[in-house]
């Protein structure tokens, strides 16, 4: 399953994560992807590559994203981002 | 038990006057160190595969306060990321694997697959990078977990 949201926490303080709806993005990128697609099958023609091991690994690309998890303080601010 | 031993010994070198005493507590926090990156790893991976590449940055002082930073990136995205790099094309392959070879890196790309990733992953259990810089009091870590 490819990460559905992505929480984040910015401030100054411990604050509490604000969780964003990515399965919104992924919805809303989905017709845009299917009309890229022939566009896509050409240019995996022209490069030899194929097409549908390319869309394999790129679903598992970003299925590998689920569980990410940054997180950097400096200075008592802190910025986070999990993928869940 | 073979810590104590060691953090007896150095103690008597102490009370030997061998070494001074902050050179026994840098030798203590190293062995306290030392002992605790040799067994976490093992004790937390043993008998299981991997599922995480944790990147850990601690830096006392950088100007605007002390510097943490944490990364832990799921190995999937690994496995994923070979798999797209063995669909690159034999002729992209070719021109990598020269750029390579000019950078003094003799990689074969082409040899990179998913086949062989379990055991490079399997390899993974015991990595433990450990980078301490006490000029710039700096720590980096890197495993698996």
């Amino acid at each position: 399953m490819i990460p559905l949201i992505a929480a984040v926490r910015l401030g100054t303080r411990r604050l509490a994560w604000i969780p964003i709806p990515l399965f919104v993005i992924w919805l809303l990128m989905l017709p845009f992807c299917l009309v890229l697609l022939p566009v896509y099958v050409v240019a995996c023609r022209r490069l030899q590559v194929r097409a549908g091991a390319g869309l394999v690994a790129m679903w598992r690309l970003l299925h590998g994203l689920r569980g990410l998890h940054l997180e950097v303080r400096q200075g008592g601010v802190d910025f986070a981002v999990r993928l869940v | 038990m073979m810590v104590t031993q060691e953090r007896k010994s150095i103690l008597e070198m102490v009370a030997a006057g061998k070494v001074t005493a902050d050179e026994a507590a840098r030798l203590l926090t190293a062995l306290e160190n030392g002992v605790q990156t040799a067994v976490e790893p093992v004790d937390a991976g043993r008998g299981r595969t991997p599922k995480y590449l944790r990147v850990v940055v601690e830096q006392e002082e950088d100007g605007e306060g002390p510097l943490k930073v944490n990364i832990r990136v799921p190995l999937q995205l690994l496995r994923a990321g070979v798999r797209l790099a063995s669909l690159i094309p034999p002729r992209a392959t070719q021109e990598v694997n020269t750029a390579l070879a000019k950078e003094g890196i003799a990689f074969d790309l082409s040899q990179l697959k998913p086949e062989n990733l379990d055991e490079l992953i399997d390899q993974l259990r015991d990595l433990t990078v450990d980078i301490d810089q006490e000029k710039d009091k700096l720590k980096v870590r890197i495993f698996c977990e």
